[in-house]
């Protein structure tokens, strides 16, 4: 039953994926990361138990709650109303391209994941596939979307690989290492945050066409 | 090891208290003394760490979470230098800035805070002993020194401020993951709780799952290696130079790119021995340093910009080094020397070239001309600093980069050998030809008055020179025992 | 194999008014309203045989010749699905692709007959309805591949009247897009609401407007009973043991009521989206219909 429910939030995290590549608003975009933040928070909840202290994991999966499923997607929605841009103009790839790409990816993670000889290592390969399908998928979306918020999901989408990755197969991280990762995670994106509201306000546009000059 | 934990304690009460100090500050002036101050105080404290190592062998101390040996207190040295010299050469700077156009208070004291935070998170990602630690602290320097970038703000440095933030967040993110793998590896082995450490890891590295820490390896390479500007995942660094203010290039340049090396240098041994020493590791760092070499050799002679001209120059230094790690053996040694010769002469080419753009208000190389004539002192700085970098005989520059010439052929490997020396001939000769041209060429105008040069900043030139030229004829006997034993760390790994 | 027929087919004819009239009765309940009886539907098809029919001048024997074609086949295709474990009336490879071209044939002859018509109105739905089904029939391949390998057979009325349930989750993820299919098949919100006449969201409806009397009664007992058939088949794909599991479908038209109480009519453009998100979860459970992490949890 357990294993059951680890591979159903995979699945949802993937899903949640898919649903990312292939939405054009904004405010669907951040609802899709708030909700796969709050999935994630939920994995270290399915730790076995001896090898991690109970309190740590309670500790863990609140603030990743609070970090992830609340805060940044608070910021981002505050971001996108003041500079006011709804949906993405053309994203080098088009939606339905991108989420085919995105199944093609979550399957071929799956496939190859298997393949590995270290596999046994983690709680649940699928997890792990899940992982490693969104750091394809979050680097994917930094590529090919124009739109500054959408390149700020995709990272975040990439963060969360890693943080899958580190609850299914890496369990034995101090608590301090794990709440300074989420800790460096916020701030990041405070800093991107600061930085498209400053780039709103020199570039009228938020669309990274308009910071091509840098080119040689 | 009380009185090291003491000492580290206080260096970090220094910096929040500098930090806390520039909080208050109002004048401009002494907010930029603060970072000088607590550089300065940190130097001079972290000789306490060099007297334990020198009294007892490498030691852990804070619950094996931080340790000194002869590879992190080098690098502790060179973080050390350049910060002094850079907050040295800060005084200078700002007063001409604030003449210029009078940035506010509120830049000077993000700038002040961000410095010292910045300096302080290098520190502990060279002394940290956990994996995960030193991945927080390195993703804590990406995220403090994006606004080091921005000093201005305008559209231009924003850009490259994004770059930044978002390629590099980027590599620190894959360089997470190939943490975690590794991490995994460890918590196979019984001793699962000293497994989050360089040293329990040197320790069990033959017991550790060798496709796993392959596998791991190249997350790290290619994640740290975005940070150290290894191409092709350089693409942020020009950009990042040519927009960030003059006293930030040699941090970057000398220091950050070393420290994400540095982070490489101790995954290193580990990779090679838990995959007994099949040299798979290696090949990735050689593959890493020739593109970046080859990428360096065929942008140089594009460029217009001096910045992005040094921030190539940076990508190909960073390169050499990473080749020396990837040949082994007396590639180690001359990695770990050019990394100093690299440093010493980026403080000096930075600063001068600074001066320069500076003097004549664009970074535009075609515009620039007759600099020896206009002001002879920077002038002749930043000439001999070019032939420093590009590998000019007596300089230790040249030194490292013929160690590495000889481990390659030594090691027979003819072919890196050939193409090592074609880049490095390659930038040799571009390099020279827009040094020459900036530098003798008869300028078109010249107001007439006299180059005023601060007594500091000629103790950095005159110093930085003399140091170059001295390692260059003669390498100390105790220096080269040093080196050697650092070397070793990076070749077999460390025995507490 | 007979009273199998006798059954299928009675129970078929019988219950799927029912489910019309389950569905209204939730939406009534969720607007506040008291609404028509359950049994309405009934009491309206019995209206419409006893009436005769009224046909435009326009119209050839095709239109005649439709609504009766149309309910055949929907019921043809609805017999072959069994009702509980065991009595499935014939199975051979591939059986499911006879099943919903039976359903396929029927949308033909609605189709022409709405063509038939002459009127621009009714082409416009006609045109509508085949787009959307041929958007939907991949889905309906793909979750049905899924639940046949979830079995290891090649006969759907095998694996629907067979009993052996495969992993909760990748039965889900068969019968969610298979629930999405369903409701833009059976033209329910948010594909299309059957309760209106406003020219731009009819799509079912629309087809049928010139239809009267017995032909109009055997048009909207065919629609009952393909709601029927796309029920029983989900029933039966999440509890193949039972042998009252038909009774569930009851509570798939309560699920459908209140679906159809929540969400709104989705633009017409945002159709296509809608069924393309099906497909993707049916795809993904497919994939994962191969994988070997079923076996081993």
């Amino acid at each position: 039953m357990q294993n059951n429910l680890l591979i159903l939030i995979s699945l949802l995290i993937i899903l949640s994926n898919i649903f990312l590549l292939g939405s054009s608003r904004t405010g669907a975009m951040i609802r899709g990361i708030a909700f796969q933040g709050v999935l994630l928070s939920l994995l270290p909840l399915f730790l076995p138990s001896e090898s991690v202290r109970i309190l740590d994991i309670i500790i863990l999966a609140v603030l990743s709650i609070a970090i992830k499923g609340v805060i940044i997607p608070h910021y981002l929605r505050k971001v996108t109303r003041n500079i006011r841009t709804k949906k993405e103009l053309h994203p080098y790839l088009g939606y339905s391209v991108s989420v085919i790409f995105g199944l093609l990816v979550s399957y071929g993670s799956f496939y190859f994941i298997g393949k590995l000889p270290f596999m046994y290592l983690s709680i649940s390969p699928f997890n792990t596939s899940a992982a490693f399908a969104s750091m394809i998928i979050g680097m994917f979306i930094i590529a090919t979307r124009r739109n500054i918020i959408a390149q700020i999901i995709g990272y975040l989408v990439f963060e969360n690989a890693g943080f899958i990755l580190g609850i299914s197969i890496a369990s034995s991280q101090p608590l301090f290492i794990e709440i300074g990762i989420l800790l460096d995670l916020l701030a990041g994106i405070v800093i991107m945050v600061v930085a498209v509201n400053h780039i709103h306000l020199y570039f009228d546009n938020v669309n990274t066409d308009s910071l091509e000059r840098l080119n040689k | 090891m009380t009185s090291i934990q003491f000492i580290s304690i206080i260096i970090v009460i220094v910096f929040f208290s500098g930090i806390l100090i520039s909080l208050f500050l109002r004048e401009q002036k002494s907010l930029i003394v603060v970072p000088l101050w607590s550089s300065a105080i940190t130097a001079m404290l972290s000789i306490f760490f060099a007297v334990e190592l020198n009294k007892s062998g490498p030691f852990l101390f804070f619950g094996n979470n931080f340790i000194v040996d002869q590879l992190s207190i080098y690098h502790v040295f060179l973080v050390n230098i350049v910060f002094l010299a850079a907050g040295i050469y800060m005084q200078d700077y700002f007063a001409k800035v604030e003449e210029k156009k009078g940035a506010s208070v509120f830049h000077y004291r993000r700038f002040s805070m961000l410095w010292q935070a910045f300096q302080l998170m290098l520190l502990v990602v060279i002394l940290s002993n956990n994996i995960g630690l030193t991945w927080v602290a390195m993703e804590a320097t990406t995220i403090l020194s994006a606004f080091l970038i921005i000093s201005e703000s305008n559209s231009l440095s924003l850009e490259a401020m994004w770059k930044y933030l978002l390629v590099c967040s980027v590599g620190i993110g894959l360089a997470f993951i190939g943490t975690i793998l590794v991490a995994a590896a460890g918590r196979e082995h019984e001793a699962a709780e000293h497994m989050n450490t360089f040293s329990g890891l040197y320790e069990h590295a033959s017991n550790l799952n060798p496709a796993l820490m392959l596998f791991a390896f190249i997350f790290i390479a290619v994640g740290y290696g975005t940070k150290a500007g290894l191409a092709p995942m350089h693409t942020w660094l020009p950009d990042a130079y040519s927009q960030a203010p003059t006293p930030v290039f040699p941090v970057f340049s000398g220091v950050m790119l070393n420290a994400a090396l540095f982070v490489i240098m101790r995954y290193l041994p580990i990779v090679e021995a838990s995959m007994g020493e099949s040299g798979d590791a290696r090949s990735i760092l050689l593959l890493l340093g020739f593109l970046s070499l080859l990428f360096a050799a065929v942008f140089i002679p594009i460029q217009h910009d001096l910045k992005r001209l040094l921030a190539y120059s940076s990508i190909e230094h960073i390169g050499i080094i990473t080749i020396g790690l990837g040949l082994g053996g007396l590639g180690t040694l001359a990695a770990l020397f050019h990394c100093m010769n690299n440093l010493i002469s980026k403080i000096l080419v930075f600063f001068s070239s600074g001066s320069i753009i500076q003097e004549y208000k664009t970074d535009d190389m075609r515009k620039i001309s007759g600099v020896m004539k206009r002001m002879p002192v920077w002038g002749s700085a930043f000439f001999v600093s070019v032939l420093v970098l590009i590998g000019v005989a007596p300089f230790s520059v040249f030194m490292s980069e013929f160690m590495i010439v000889r481990a390659a052929f030594r090691q027979g490997r003819y072919l890196l050998f050939g193409l090592f020396m074609l880049g490095t001939i390659a930038i040799f000769i571009s390099m020279l030809k827009y040094t020459l041209d900036m530098v003798f060429k008869p300028g078109l105008e010249d107001d007439g008055s006299p180059e005023k040069v601060r007594l500091s900043n000629m103790i950095i030139i005159i110093g930085s020179i003399a140091v170059l030229l001295t390692f260059g004829l003669w390498m100390p006997p105790q220096f080269l025992d040093f080196l050697e034993s650092a070397a070793a760390i990076i070749e077999t790994g460390i025995k507490i | 194999m007979i009273i199998n027929i006798i059954i299928s087919t009675a129970a078929a004819l019988v219950f799927s008014p029912l489910l019309i009239g389950i569905i209204n009765k939730t939406k009534a309940f969720f607007s506040g309203r008291r609404g028509s009886p359950f049994f309405q539907m009934y009491f309206d098809l019995y209206r419409l045989l006893k009436k005769d029919a009224v046909r435009s001048g326009t119209t050839t024997i095709v239109f005649i010749l439709a609504p009766v074609i149309v309910f055949c086949c929907t019921l043809a295709a609805a017999v072959l699905i069994p009702i509980s474990p065991g009595t499935g009336i014939i199975s051979f490879t591939g059986d499911f692709v006879l099943l919903f071209y039976l359903l396929g044939l029927a949308r033909f002859f609605l189709i022409i007959s709405a063509l038939d018509t002459g009127s621009s109105f009714e082409g416009m739905g006609a045109s509508r309805e085949a787009f959307f089904s041929a958007m939907a029939e991949p889905v309906v391949f793909i979750s049905i591949l899924t639940i046949l390998r979830l079995n290891g057979t090649t006969s759907f009325t095998d694996a629907l009247g067979g009993g052996g349930a495969g992993n909760w989750i990748i039965i889900s993820l068969a019968t969610v897009p298979f629930f999405i299919v369903m409701l833009a098949e059976n033209a329910r919100i948010p594909f299309d609401d059957p309760n209106t006449h406003l020219e731009l969201t009819m799509i079912h409806e629309v087809m049928i407007l010139d239809n009267s009397g017995r032909g109009l009664a055997l048009m909207e007992w065919a629609a009952s009973i393909k709601l029927w058939l796309f029920s029983l088949i989900i029933v039966r794909i999440i509890l193949p043991g039972s042998v009252l599991s038909f009774l569930l479908t009851f509570v798939i038209a309560v699920i459908i009521g209140i679906v159809e109480s929540v969400i709104a009519r989705t633009t017409l453009l945002k159709i296509p989206q809608l069924l393309f998100s099906a497909g993707i979860i049916a795809f993904l459970g497919f994939f994962l219909s191969f994988s070997k992490i079923f076996v081993w949890s």
